[in-house]
Protein backbone atom coordinates (compact mmCIF):
# COMPACT_ATOMS: atom_id res chain seq x y z
CA UNK A 1 0.00 0.00 0.00
CA UNK A 2 1.27 3.35 -0.74
CA UNK A 3 -1.36 5.15 0.78
CA UNK A 4 -3.84 5.08 3.75
CA UNK A 5 -7.39 6.60 3.20
CA UNK A 6 -9.09 8.21 6.66
CA UNK A 7 -12.20 9.41 6.07
CA UNK A 8 -15.00 11.52 7.66
CA UNK A 9 -18.65 11.75 5.63
CA UNK A 10 -17.40 14.81 4.54
CA UNK A 11 -13.53 14.56 3.89
CA UNK A 12 -11.30 11.67 2.17
CA UNK A 13 -7.57 11.88 3.01
CA UNK A 14 -4.76 9.72 1.55
CA UNK A 15 -2.00 9.86 3.88
CA UNK A 16 1.51 7.84 3.46
CA UNK A 17 2.91 8.42 6.55
CA UNK A 18 1.63 9.27 10.26
CA UNK A 19 0.96 12.63 11.01
CA UNK A 20 3.91 12.83 12.87
CA UNK A 21 6.42 11.61 10.71
CA UNK A 22 10.13 12.68 10.95
CA UNK A 23 10.81 15.70 8.56
CA UNK A 24 10.32 14.75 5.06
CA UNK A 25 8.74 15.65 2.15
CA UNK A 26 7.42 13.48 -1.63
CA UNK A 27 7.30 14.40 -4.82
CA UNK A 28 4.52 15.04 -6.18
CA UNK A 29 2.83 15.96 -9.54
CA UNK A 30 -0.32 17.47 -10.67
CA UNK A 31 -2.34 18.08 -13.89
CA UNK A 32 -5.47 20.76 -13.89
CA UNK A 33 -7.77 19.99 -16.80
CA UNK A 34 -11.02 21.38 -18.11
CA UNK A 35 -11.10 24.42 -15.82
CA UNK A 36 -10.65 22.81 -12.42
CA UNK A 37 -9.02 25.43 -9.90
CA UNK A 38 -10.50 23.92 -6.74
CA UNK A 39 -6.72 23.26 -5.35
CA UNK A 40 -5.46 25.00 -2.46
CA UNK A 41 -1.13 24.65 -1.39
CA UNK A 42 -0.61 24.25 -4.89
CA UNK A 43 1.67 27.19 -4.97
CA UNK A 44 4.28 25.12 -3.04
CA UNK A 45 4.07 22.19 -5.65
CA UNK A 46 4.70 24.33 -8.72
CA UNK A 47 7.46 25.62 -6.94
CA UNK A 48 9.10 22.66 -5.30
CA UNK A 49 6.93 19.50 -6.92
CA UNK A 50 7.14 18.47 -2.88
CA UNK A 51 4.34 17.30 -0.59
CA UNK A 52 4.50 16.64 3.22
CA UNK A 53 1.57 17.07 4.10
CA UNK A 54 -1.57 14.27 3.53
CA UNK A 55 -3.72 15.12 0.66
CA UNK A 56 -7.56 16.07 1.26
CA UNK A 57 -10.27 15.88 -0.16
CA UNK A 58 -13.82 17.43 0.26
CA UNK A 59 -16.74 19.45 -0.87
CA UNK A 60 -15.53 22.70 -2.40
CA UNK A 61 -17.38 24.26 0.08
CA UNK A 62 -15.65 23.42 3.25
CA UNK A 63 -12.35 24.20 1.34
CA UNK A 64 -11.21 26.71 3.92
CA UNK A 65 -12.07 24.48 6.63
CA UNK A 66 -9.90 21.62 5.16
CA UNK A 67 -7.08 24.22 4.66
CA UNK A 68 -7.57 24.81 8.57
CA UNK A 69 -7.78 21.34 9.30
CA UNK A 70 -4.39 21.12 7.46
CA UNK A 71 -2.73 23.76 9.09
CA UNK A 72 -3.54 22.64 12.78
CA UNK A 73 -2.27 19.52 11.62
CA UNK A 74 0.87 21.21 10.39
CA UNK A 75 1.02 23.08 13.84
CA UNK A 76 1.09 20.23 15.72
CA UNK A 77 4.09 18.89 14.26
CA UNK A 78 5.95 21.78 13.97
CA UNK A 79 4.82 25.34 15.28
CA UNK A 80 6.36 26.61 12.53
CA UNK A 81 5.37 24.42 9.81
CA UNK A 82 8.59 23.82 7.87
CA UNK A 83 8.46 22.63 4.47
CA UNK A 84 9.48 19.29 5.36
CA UNK A 85 6.47 19.18 8.56
CA UNK A 86 3.43 19.37 6.99
CA UNK A 87 3.20 22.65 5.41
CA UNK A 88 1.22 23.73 3.16
CA UNK A 89 -1.68 21.00 2.72
CA UNK A 90 -2.59 20.37 -0.75
CA UNK A 91 -6.63 19.94 -0.39
CA UNK A 92 -8.63 19.26 -3.64
CA UNK A 93 -12.55 20.39 -4.06
CA UNK A 94 -15.06 18.23 -5.47
CA UNK A 95 -18.31 19.21 -6.84
CA UNK A 96 -20.76 17.44 -4.03
CA UNK A 97 -22.77 18.85 -1.17
CA UNK A 98 -21.56 19.07 2.21
CA UNK A 99 -23.46 16.43 4.14
CA UNK A 100 -22.57 16.52 7.89
CA UNK A 101 -21.40 18.89 10.84
CA UNK A 102 -18.88 20.87 8.86
CA UNK A 103 -18.28 23.36 12.41
CA UNK A 104 -16.94 20.00 13.75
CA UNK A 105 -15.18 18.85 10.88
CA UNK A 106 -11.91 20.40 12.07
CA UNK A 107 -11.78 18.56 15.22
CA UNK A 108 -13.38 15.53 14.19
CA UNK A 109 -10.58 15.19 11.20
CA UNK A 110 -7.57 16.22 13.76
CA UNK A 111 -9.04 13.32 16.07
CA UNK A 112 -8.94 10.82 13.28
CA UNK A 113 -5.59 11.86 11.93
CA UNK A 114 -3.61 12.14 14.70
CA UNK A 115 -5.51 9.38 16.63
CA UNK A 116 -3.37 5.37 16.19
CA UNK A 117 -5.14 2.52 14.27
CA UNK A 118 -6.14 1.30 11.30
CA UNK A 119 -6.91 3.57 8.13
CA UNK A 120 -10.24 2.37 6.48
CA UNK A 121 -10.62 1.73 2.49
CA UNK A 122 -8.69 0.33 0.27
CA UNK A 123 -7.78 2.04 -3.66
CA UNK A 124 -10.24 0.98 -6.71
CA UNK A 125 -7.36 -0.16 -8.67
CA UNK A 126 -3.85 -1.53 -7.23
CA UNK A 127 -1.26 -3.52 -8.63
CA UNK A 128 2.33 -4.15 -8.66
CA UNK A 129 5.07 -3.53 -11.43
CA UNK A 130 8.00 -5.28 -10.99
CA UNK A 131 8.75 -4.86 -6.71
CA UNK A 132 6.68 -1.65 -7.16
CA UNK A 133 3.72 -0.85 -6.09
CA UNK A 134 0.91 1.45 -8.00
CA UNK A 135 -2.87 2.65 -6.89
CA UNK A 136 -5.52 4.69 -8.50
CA UNK A 137 -7.74 6.35 -6.32
CA UNK A 138 -10.50 8.11 -7.57
CA UNK A 139 -13.24 11.12 -5.75
CA UNK A 140 -16.40 12.36 -6.98
CA UNK A 141 -15.55 11.70 -10.62
CA UNK A 142 -13.25 14.94 -10.62
CA UNK A 143 -10.12 13.78 -8.38
CA UNK A 144 -8.03 11.01 -9.00
CA UNK A 145 -4.82 10.23 -7.27
CA UNK A 146 -2.29 7.87 -8.28
CA UNK A 147 0.59 6.49 -6.05
CA UNK A 148 3.33 4.19 -6.64
CA UNK A 149 6.54 3.76 -4.26
CA UNK A 150 8.83 3.16 -7.62
CA UNK A 151 10.89 6.35 -6.96
CA UNK A 152 9.56 8.72 -10.17
CA UNK A 153 11.31 12.19 -10.07
CA UNK A 154 8.29 14.64 -10.63
CA UNK A 155 8.76 14.77 -14.83
CA UNK A 156 7.86 11.10 -14.59
CA UNK A 157 4.66 12.25 -12.20
CA UNK A 158 3.74 14.50 -14.74
CA UNK A 159 3.67 12.12 -17.08
CA UNK A 160 1.51 9.88 -15.05
CA UNK A 161 -0.81 12.31 -14.39
CA UNK A 162 -0.98 12.31 -18.54
CA UNK A 163 -2.41 9.00 -18.54
CA UNK A 164 -5.28 10.19 -16.89
CA UNK A 165 -8.28 12.26 -18.06
CA UNK A 166 -9.86 13.55 -14.80
CA UNK A 167 -10.16 17.44 -14.05
CA UNK A 168 -7.37 17.00 -11.51
CA UNK A 169 -4.51 14.28 -11.43
CA UNK A 170 -2.24 14.32 -8.38
CA UNK A 171 0.41 11.42 -8.78
CA UNK A 172 2.96 10.79 -5.56
CA UNK A 173 5.75 8.65 -5.23
CA UNK A 174 7.29 7.60 -2.07
CA UNK A 175 10.22 6.12 -3.67
CA UNK A 176 12.69 9.10 -2.76
CA UNK A 177 12.47 10.99 0.72
CA UNK A 178 13.50 14.57 0.30
CA UNK A 179 14.65 16.16 3.12
CA UNK A 180 16.23 19.31 4.18
CA UNK A 181 20.31 19.05 4.42
CA UNK A 182 21.38 20.74 7.72
CA UNK A 183 25.22 20.39 6.57
CA UNK A 184 24.21 21.35 2.87
CA UNK A 185 25.41 18.54 1.63
CA UNK A 186 23.38 16.72 -1.45
CA UNK A 187 21.63 14.53 -0.91
CA UNK A 188 21.23 11.18 -2.87
CA UNK A 189 17.78 10.20 -4.84
CA UNK A 190 16.72 7.32 -7.01
CA UNK A 191 15.42 7.26 -10.20
CA UNK A 192 13.41 4.81 -11.94
CA UNK A 193 14.55 3.81 -15.21
CA UNK A 194 12.21 4.49 -18.68
CA UNK A 195 11.67 0.90 -18.69
CA UNK A 196 9.87 0.93 -14.85
CA UNK A 197 7.62 4.31 -16.20
CA UNK A 198 6.28 2.94 -19.07
CA UNK A 199 5.21 -0.48 -17.25
CA UNK A 200 3.65 2.22 -14.75
CA UNK A 201 2.01 3.91 -17.51
CA UNK A 202 0.70 0.41 -19.19
CA UNK A 203 -0.71 -1.00 -15.90
CA UNK A 204 -2.57 2.31 -15.37
CA UNK A 205 -4.09 1.91 -18.62
CA UNK A 206 -4.95 -1.64 -18.61
CA UNK B 1 7.07 43.67 -38.17
CA UNK B 2 7.12 47.83 -36.97
CA UNK B 3 8.02 48.11 -33.46
CA UNK B 4 6.67 51.28 -32.09
CA UNK B 5 8.33 53.41 -29.16
CA UNK B 6 7.06 51.99 -26.49
CA UNK B 7 7.04 54.57 -23.69
CA UNK B 8 6.60 58.75 -23.78
CA UNK B 9 7.66 60.56 -20.78
CA UNK B 10 8.17 63.77 -19.43
CA UNK B 11 11.36 65.12 -18.17
CA UNK B 12 12.29 63.57 -15.20
CA UNK B 13 11.08 66.66 -12.90
CA UNK B 14 13.46 68.16 -9.86
CA UNK B 15 10.41 67.77 -7.89
CA UNK B 16 8.92 65.66 -6.03
CA UNK B 17 5.10 65.21 -5.83
CA UNK B 18 3.99 65.74 -1.94
CA UNK B 19 1.08 63.87 -0.89
CA UNK B 20 -0.05 65.90 2.19
CA UNK B 21 -2.66 63.31 3.73
CA UNK B 22 -1.07 61.29 6.60
CA UNK B 23 -1.95 57.77 5.04
CA UNK B 24 0.35 55.24 7.40
CA UNK B 25 -0.36 53.77 10.53
CA UNK B 26 1.93 55.63 12.73
CA UNK B 27 1.21 59.21 10.96
CA UNK B 28 4.93 59.00 9.26
CA UNK B 29 5.27 60.69 6.07
CA UNK B 30 5.24 58.91 3.09
CA UNK B 31 8.71 58.46 1.18
CA UNK B 32 7.46 60.36 -1.37
CA UNK B 33 6.44 63.31 0.79
CA UNK B 34 10.34 63.45 1.96
CA UNK B 35 12.09 63.43 -1.43
CA UNK B 36 12.14 60.45 -2.21
CA UNK B 37 11.39 59.69 -5.93
CA UNK B 38 11.03 56.15 -7.62
CA UNK B 39 11.52 55.58 -11.28
CA UNK B 40 10.19 58.44 -13.84
CA UNK B 41 6.68 58.30 -14.07
CA UNK B 42 4.22 59.87 -12.37
CA UNK B 43 1.68 58.48 -9.60
CA UNK B 44 -1.72 59.61 -9.47
CA UNK B 45 -3.91 61.12 -6.90
CA UNK B 46 -3.22 59.08 -3.94
CA UNK B 47 -0.31 57.47 -5.22
CA UNK B 48 -2.23 54.72 -4.04
CA UNK B 49 -3.72 51.12 -6.22
CA UNK B 50 -6.40 53.12 -5.69
CA UNK B 51 -6.24 55.82 -8.06
CA UNK B 52 -7.31 52.61 -10.31
CA UNK B 53 -11.52 53.36 -10.33
CA UNK B 54 -13.29 51.14 -8.74
CA UNK B 55 -10.65 49.83 -6.70
CA UNK B 56 -11.38 49.62 -2.68
CA UNK B 57 -9.29 49.06 0.30
CA UNK B 58 -9.91 47.93 3.78
CA UNK B 59 -8.10 46.85 6.78
CA UNK B 60 -9.03 45.61 10.11
CA UNK B 61 -5.93 45.57 12.53
CA UNK B 62 -5.79 43.31 15.21
CA UNK B 63 -3.30 44.63 18.10
CA UNK B 64 -3.85 43.16 21.67
CA UNK B 65 -1.88 41.92 24.36
CA UNK B 66 1.96 41.70 25.38
CA UNK B 67 4.15 39.34 27.49
CA UNK B 68 4.87 35.57 26.12
CA UNK B 69 3.42 34.08 23.87
CA UNK B 70 0.42 31.63 24.86
CA UNK B 71 -1.50 30.20 21.78
CA UNK B 72 -4.89 31.41 21.72
CA UNK B 73 -4.81 33.72 23.43
CA UNK B 74 -2.09 36.14 22.05
CA UNK B 75 -0.46 38.27 22.15
CA UNK B 76 -1.68 39.38 18.77
CA UNK B 77 -0.02 41.21 15.94
CA UNK B 78 -2.30 40.65 12.72
CA UNK B 79 -5.37 41.39 10.60
CA UNK B 80 -6.56 41.31 7.36
CA UNK B 81 -6.75 43.81 4.10
CA UNK B 82 -9.21 43.34 1.99
CA UNK B 83 -9.60 44.56 -1.64
CA UNK B 84 -12.26 44.78 -3.67
CA UNK B 85 -11.07 45.21 -7.81
CA UNK B 86 -14.88 46.38 -7.87
CA UNK B 87 -17.37 46.05 -5.62
CA UNK B 88 -19.26 43.93 -8.29
CA UNK B 89 -16.58 40.99 -8.96
CA UNK B 90 -18.99 38.10 -7.83
CA UNK B 91 -21.18 39.11 -10.12
CA UNK B 92 -18.76 40.43 -13.22
CA UNK B 93 -15.56 39.14 -13.35
CA UNK B 94 -12.50 40.90 -14.68
CA UNK B 95 -9.69 39.08 -16.57
CA UNK B 96 -6.51 38.52 -13.93
CA UNK B 97 -3.25 36.84 -14.30
CA UNK B 98 -0.47 35.54 -12.11
CA UNK B 99 3.22 35.77 -11.49
CA UNK B 100 5.29 33.27 -9.07
CA UNK B 101 9.01 34.73 -8.58
CA UNK B 102 8.75 31.68 -5.83
CA UNK B 103 5.94 29.82 -4.60
CA UNK B 104 6.61 28.54 -0.58
CA UNK B 105 3.71 30.27 0.02
CA UNK B 106 -0.25 30.58 -0.64
CA UNK B 107 -2.43 32.63 -2.56
CA UNK B 108 -5.77 30.62 -3.46
CA UNK B 109 -7.10 31.24 -6.59
CA UNK B 110 -4.23 31.14 -8.89
CA UNK B 111 -5.05 27.96 -10.44
CA UNK B 112 -8.30 29.31 -11.31
CA UNK B 113 -6.03 32.93 -12.60
CA UNK B 114 -4.29 30.29 -14.47
CA UNK B 115 -6.82 27.68 -16.19
CA UNK B 116 -9.61 30.30 -16.92
CA UNK B 117 -7.64 33.86 -16.70
CA UNK B 118 -10.61 35.61 -14.44
CA UNK B 119 -10.61 36.93 -11.04
CA UNK B 120 -14.23 36.71 -9.43
CA UNK B 121 -13.58 37.37 -6.23
CA UNK B 122 -12.28 40.26 -3.52
CA UNK B 123 -9.20 39.27 -2.57
CA UNK B 124 -8.31 39.12 1.30
CA UNK B 125 -4.40 39.64 2.48
CA UNK B 126 -3.79 38.08 5.97
CA UNK B 127 -1.22 35.63 7.64
CA UNK B 128 -0.12 32.09 7.20
CA UNK B 129 -2.31 30.57 9.53
CA UNK B 130 -5.66 32.19 8.88
CA UNK B 131 -5.73 31.47 5.49
CA UNK B 132 -8.47 28.84 5.86
CA UNK B 133 -10.74 31.13 7.87
CA UNK B 134 -10.70 33.83 5.15
CA UNK B 135 -11.42 31.59 2.50
CA UNK B 136 -14.28 30.30 4.32
CA UNK B 137 -15.86 34.04 4.87
CA UNK B 138 -15.06 35.21 1.18
CA UNK B 139 -17.07 31.87 0.14
CA UNK B 140 -20.06 33.05 0.74
CA UNK B 141 -20.40 35.78 -1.37
CA UNK B 142 -20.78 33.92 -4.68
CA UNK B 143 -24.11 34.09 -5.58
CA UNK B 144 -26.05 30.87 -5.12
CA UNK B 145 -27.37 30.86 -8.50
CA UNK B 146 -26.74 27.83 -10.82
CA UNK B 147 -23.65 28.96 -12.56
CA UNK B 148 -20.16 28.16 -11.36
CA UNK B 149 -19.32 29.81 -8.12
CA UNK B 150 -15.68 31.71 -8.13
CA UNK B 151 -12.88 30.70 -6.08
CA UNK B 152 -12.23 33.29 -3.19
CA UNK B 153 -8.63 34.83 -3.46
CA UNK B 154 -6.51 35.05 0.07
CA UNK B 155 -2.63 35.32 0.08
CA UNK B 156 -0.46 35.10 2.87
CA UNK B 157 2.75 35.86 5.08
CA UNK B 158 4.17 34.65 8.13
CA UNK B 159 4.28 36.92 10.80
CA UNK B 160 5.03 34.62 13.86
CA UNK B 161 7.85 36.44 15.13
CA UNK B 162 5.38 39.27 16.58
CA UNK B 163 2.02 37.45 16.44
CA UNK B 164 0.27 34.35 17.97
CA UNK B 165 -0.12 32.97 14.46
CA UNK B 166 -1.25 29.46 15.64
CA UNK B 167 -4.02 30.90 17.60
CA UNK B 168 -5.45 31.93 14.28
CA UNK B 169 -7.29 35.12 15.66
CA UNK B 170 -8.51 36.58 11.99
CA UNK B 171 -12.29 35.45 12.07
CA UNK B 172 -14.95 35.86 9.70
CA UNK B 173 -16.69 39.17 11.37
CA UNK B 174 -12.71 40.72 10.81
CA UNK B 175 -13.25 39.58 6.76
CA UNK B 176 -16.52 41.33 6.62
CA UNK B 177 -15.41 44.54 8.44
CA UNK B 178 -12.12 44.82 6.05
CA UNK B 179 -14.99 44.45 3.01
CA UNK B 180 -17.31 46.51 4.43
CA UNK B 181 -14.76 49.20 5.06
CA UNK B 182 -13.05 49.24 2.48
CA UNK B 183 -12.67 52.92 0.57
CA UNK B 184 -11.17 54.73 -2.24
CA UNK B 185 -8.82 57.32 -1.89
CA UNK B 186 -6.03 57.12 0.33
CA UNK B 187 -4.44 53.85 1.80
CA UNK B 188 -3.27 53.31 4.98
CA UNK B 189 0.21 51.66 5.02
CA UNK B 190 2.15 50.35 7.58
CA UNK B 191 1.42 48.24 10.65
CA UNK B 192 -2.23 47.74 9.57
CA UNK B 193 -4.51 44.75 8.11
CA UNK B 194 -2.56 41.81 7.03
CA UNK B 195 0.69 44.04 6.98
CA UNK B 196 0.27 44.38 10.67
CA UNK B 197 3.10 41.89 12.07
CA UNK B 198 4.90 41.61 9.15
CA UNK B 199 9.14 42.28 8.65
CA UNK B 200 10.50 43.52 5.48
CA UNK B 201 14.52 43.76 5.32
CA UNK B 202 14.76 42.79 8.98
CA UNK B 203 12.60 46.80 9.63
CA UNK B 204 8.99 46.76 10.38
CA UNK B 205 6.99 45.70 6.85
CA UNK B 206 3.40 45.53 5.72
CA UNK B 207 1.15 47.15 3.73
CA UNK B 208 2.41 49.57 1.30
CA UNK B 209 0.82 51.02 -2.02
CA UNK B 210 1.68 53.59 -4.88
CA UNK B 211 0.41 54.02 -8.68
CA UNK B 212 1.60 55.42 -11.65
CA UNK B 213 -0.14 57.34 -14.30
CA UNK B 214 0.33 57.44 -18.20
CA UNK B 215 1.01 60.40 -20.39
CA UNK B 216 -2.15 60.78 -22.56
CA UNK B 217 0.03 59.91 -25.77
CA UNK B 218 0.70 56.94 -23.82
CA UNK B 219 -2.36 55.58 -23.00
CA UNK B 220 -3.21 57.51 -20.16
CA UNK B 221 -3.63 54.78 -17.99
CA UNK B 222 -3.38 54.35 -14.31
CA UNK B 223 -1.47 51.24 -12.67
CA UNK B 224 -2.01 50.89 -9.16
CA UNK B 225 -0.11 48.52 -6.51
CA UNK B 226 -0.54 47.10 -3.13
CA UNK B 227 1.83 44.75 -1.41
CA UNK B 228 1.89 43.32 1.64
CA UNK B 229 5.78 43.09 2.60
CA UNK B 230 7.09 40.69 5.22
CA UNK B 231 10.37 39.67 2.73
CA UNK B 232 13.98 40.60 2.20
CA UNK B 233 17.43 40.32 3.97
CA UNK B 234 18.70 43.54 5.44
CA UNK B 235 22.04 44.30 3.78
CA UNK B 236 20.05 43.59 0.66
CA UNK B 237 17.85 46.23 0.59
CA UNK B 238 17.89 48.76 -1.58
CA UNK B 239 16.32 52.38 -1.70
CA UNK B 240 16.22 54.12 -5.68
CA UNK B 241 18.99 52.50 -5.95
CA UNK B 242 21.35 53.46 -2.70
CA UNK B 243 22.36 50.40 -1.11
CA UNK B 244 20.89 51.53 2.40
CA UNK B 245 20.51 48.19 3.98
CA UNK B 246 24.26 47.63 3.88
CA UNK B 247 24.86 51.31 5.68
CA UNK B 248 22.57 50.36 8.52
CA UNK B 249 23.40 47.28 10.10
CA UNK B 250 22.01 47.64 13.31
CA UNK B 251 18.15 47.72 14.56
CA UNK B 252 17.79 44.34 13.65
CA UNK B 253 14.61 42.24 14.98
CA UNK B 254 15.33 41.06 18.49
CA UNK B 255 16.16 38.18 18.85
CA UNK B 256 17.81 37.63 15.63
CA UNK B 257 18.59 34.15 15.78
CA UNK B 258 14.69 33.16 15.73
CA UNK B 259 13.66 35.36 12.81
CA UNK B 260 13.07 33.97 9.13
CA UNK B 261 14.35 37.12 7.00
CA UNK B 262 13.80 35.70 4.01
CA UNK B 263 9.84 34.84 4.36
CA UNK B 264 7.59 36.40 1.62
CA UNK B 265 5.75 39.61 -0.48
CA UNK B 266 1.87 39.47 -1.51
CA UNK B 267 2.50 41.71 -5.01
CA UNK B 268 -1.10 43.17 -5.99
CA UNK B 269 -1.98 45.10 -9.49
CA UNK B 270 -4.34 46.80 -10.71
CA UNK B 271 -4.55 48.90 -14.31
CA UNK B 272 -7.80 50.38 -16.01
CA UNK B 273 -5.86 49.52 -19.07
CA UNK B 274 -7.81 46.84 -21.03
CA UNK B 275 -5.38 44.28 -21.18
CA UNK B 276 -6.64 40.51 -21.72
CA UNK B 277 -5.28 37.41 -19.12
CA UNK B 278 -2.69 36.76 -21.26
CA UNK B 279 -1.14 40.23 -21.11
CA UNK B 280 -1.79 40.88 -17.70
CA UNK B 281 0.19 37.50 -16.83
CA UNK B 282 2.90 39.28 -18.18
CA UNK B 283 1.90 42.77 -16.43
CA UNK B 284 2.03 40.24 -12.95
CA UNK B 285 5.97 39.60 -13.90
CA UNK B 286 6.94 43.03 -14.55
CA UNK B 287 5.90 43.30 -10.42
CA UNK B 288 9.39 41.34 -9.86
CA UNK B 289 11.17 43.72 -11.53
CA UNK B 290 10.08 46.41 -9.31
CA UNK B 291 11.18 43.44 -6.14
CA UNK B 292 14.49 43.07 -7.24
CA UNK B 293 14.93 46.88 -7.47
CA UNK B 294 14.48 46.87 -3.70
CA UNK B 295 16.96 43.95 -3.23
CA UNK B 296 15.13 40.80 -3.07
CA UNK B 297 16.37 38.07 -4.86
CA UNK B 298 13.05 35.64 -3.83
CA UNK B 299 14.84 33.60 -1.69
CA UNK B 300 14.22 30.24 -1.25
CA UNK B 301 11.96 30.43 1.68
CA UNK B 302 9.77 33.09 0.10
CA UNK B 303 6.62 32.85 -0.74
CA UNK B 304 6.25 35.85 -3.67
CA UNK B 305 2.96 36.20 -5.51
CA UNK B 306 2.21 38.88 -7.94
CA UNK B 307 -1.72 39.27 -9.07
CA UNK B 308 -2.45 41.47 -11.34
CA UNK B 309 -6.48 42.02 -12.61
CA UNK B 310 -7.48 44.78 -15.05
CA UNK B 311 -11.35 46.76 -14.44
CA UNK B 312 -11.52 47.74 -18.21
CA UNK B 313 -13.57 44.72 -19.40
CA UNK B 314 -16.24 43.61 -17.19
CA UNK B 315 -17.30 39.84 -18.00
CA UNK B 316 -20.89 38.87 -17.01
CA UNK B 317 -20.77 35.95 -15.52
CA UNK B 318 -23.61 34.30 -17.37
CA UNK B 319 -22.06 34.98 -20.59
CA UNK B 320 -18.36 33.87 -18.42
CA UNK B 321 -20.13 30.17 -18.40
CA UNK B 322 -22.85 29.91 -20.94
CA UNK B 323 -24.38 31.67 -23.90
CA UNK B 324 -22.86 33.06 -27.13
CA UNK B 325 -19.79 34.54 -25.34
CA UNK B 326 -18.84 38.38 -24.95
CA UNK B 327 -16.89 41.36 -26.20
CA UNK B 328 -13.46 42.66 -24.67
CA UNK B 329 -11.30 45.53 -25.39
CA UNK B 330 -7.42 45.11 -25.68
CA UNK B 331 -4.41 47.57 -25.59
CA UNK B 332 -2.29 46.91 -29.11
CA UNK B 333 0.52 43.92 -27.19
CA UNK B 334 3.26 46.10 -28.41
CA UNK B 335 1.88 49.58 -26.80
CA UNK B 336 2.03 47.70 -23.22
CA UNK B 337 5.65 48.63 -22.55
CA UNK B 338 4.63 51.69 -20.71
CA UNK B 339 2.55 49.90 -18.45
CA UNK B 340 5.47 47.38 -17.42
CA UNK B 341 7.30 50.32 -16.48
CA UNK B 342 4.29 51.40 -14.16
CA UNK B 343 3.89 48.00 -12.83
CA UNK B 344 7.90 47.75 -11.77
CA UNK B 345 7.99 51.63 -10.29
CA UNK B 346 4.65 51.14 -8.53
CA UNK B 347 5.69 48.06 -6.96
CA UNK B 348 9.04 49.03 -6.03
CA UNK B 349 7.11 52.56 -4.13
CA UNK B 350 5.03 50.61 -2.96
CA UNK B 351 7.59 48.26 -1.23
CA UNK B 352 9.75 51.43 0.10
CA UNK B 353 6.42 53.02 1.40
CA UNK B 354 5.49 50.43 3.37
CA UNK B 355 8.96 50.34 5.23
CA UNK B 356 8.86 54.35 5.26
CA UNK B 357 5.42 53.66 6.97
CA UNK B 358 7.01 50.84 9.60
CA UNK B 359 7.48 52.13 13.34
CA UNK B 360 8.92 50.23 16.11
CA UNK B 361 6.92 46.92 17.26
CA UNK B 362 6.63 44.83 20.25
CA UNK B 363 5.18 41.35 19.54
CA UNK B 364 4.85 38.07 21.59
CA UNK B 365 7.62 36.91 23.70
CA UNK B 366 9.16 41.02 23.78
CA UNK B 367 10.03 40.09 20.20
CA UNK B 368 10.90 43.77 18.57
CA UNK B 369 10.87 44.75 15.24
CA UNK B 370 12.52 48.32 14.83
CA UNK B 371 10.95 51.06 12.17
CA UNK B 372 13.35 51.95 9.33
CA UNK B 373 15.30 54.96 10.93
CA UNK B 374 14.02 57.83 8.53
CA UNK B 375 16.31 60.70 9.13
CA UNK B 376 19.39 58.00 8.81
CA UNK B 377 17.53 56.75 5.86
CA UNK B 378 17.43 59.77 4.07
CA UNK B 379 20.84 61.66 5.41
CA UNK B 380 22.53 58.41 2.82
CA UNK B 381 19.77 58.87 0.58
CA UNK B 382 21.28 62.58 0.10
CA UNK B 383 24.69 61.44 0.46
CA UNK B 384 24.20 59.61 -3.06
CA UNK B 385 21.94 62.01 -4.64
CA UNK B 386 18.88 60.83 -4.41
CA UNK B 387 17.04 62.85 -2.32
CA UNK B 388 14.74 65.44 -4.27
CA UNK B 389 13.08 69.15 -3.16
CA UNK B 390 9.85 68.21 -2.37
CA UNK B 391 6.91 70.21 -3.57
CA UNK B 392 4.24 70.79 -1.42
CA UNK B 393 2.21 73.00 -3.72
CA UNK B 394 1.85 69.79 -5.55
Amino acid sequence: MVFELVETPDCSVLRCERWDAPRGRWFVAYRARHGYRWLLGNGVVDEFATVSAPLFIAPRALLGAVYNTGISLGHRRDHDMAIDLGWPPLCAGVDRPASGDAANLEKNLLDLLTATGKASGRPPFSTNVGSHAVERWQFNGEVTVIGTDAPLLPQQLARLCDTDTAPLTIALATGNRVTLQEDDRPQTLRAASEDTLTAIITALRT
Amino acid sequence: MKRRTFLKVAPLPLLATAFPVRTTAAGRKRARELGVRIGRLEPGRWNAITDVPGVEVGHVTLIQGNGPLRVGTGPVRTGVTAIWPHRGIVRDYLPCGVDVPNGNGEMTGILQAQQLGVLNSPLCLTNTSSIGMVYDALEPLQPGDDLPPGVPVVGETWDAFLNDIEGRHVHAEHVRQALESAASGPVVEGAVGGGTGMISYGFKGGIGTASRRLEVESGGWTVGALVQANHGLRELLRIDGVAVGAEISDLLPDPIDEVSLFNSILMILATDAPLLAHDLQRLARRAVHGLARTGSISGNDSGDFALAFSTANRIPRAQFWRGGGYELRSVEQFDIGALFEAAAEAIEEAIINALFAGEDMIGRDGHTVHGLPVERTLSILRLHGRLFPVDHGI
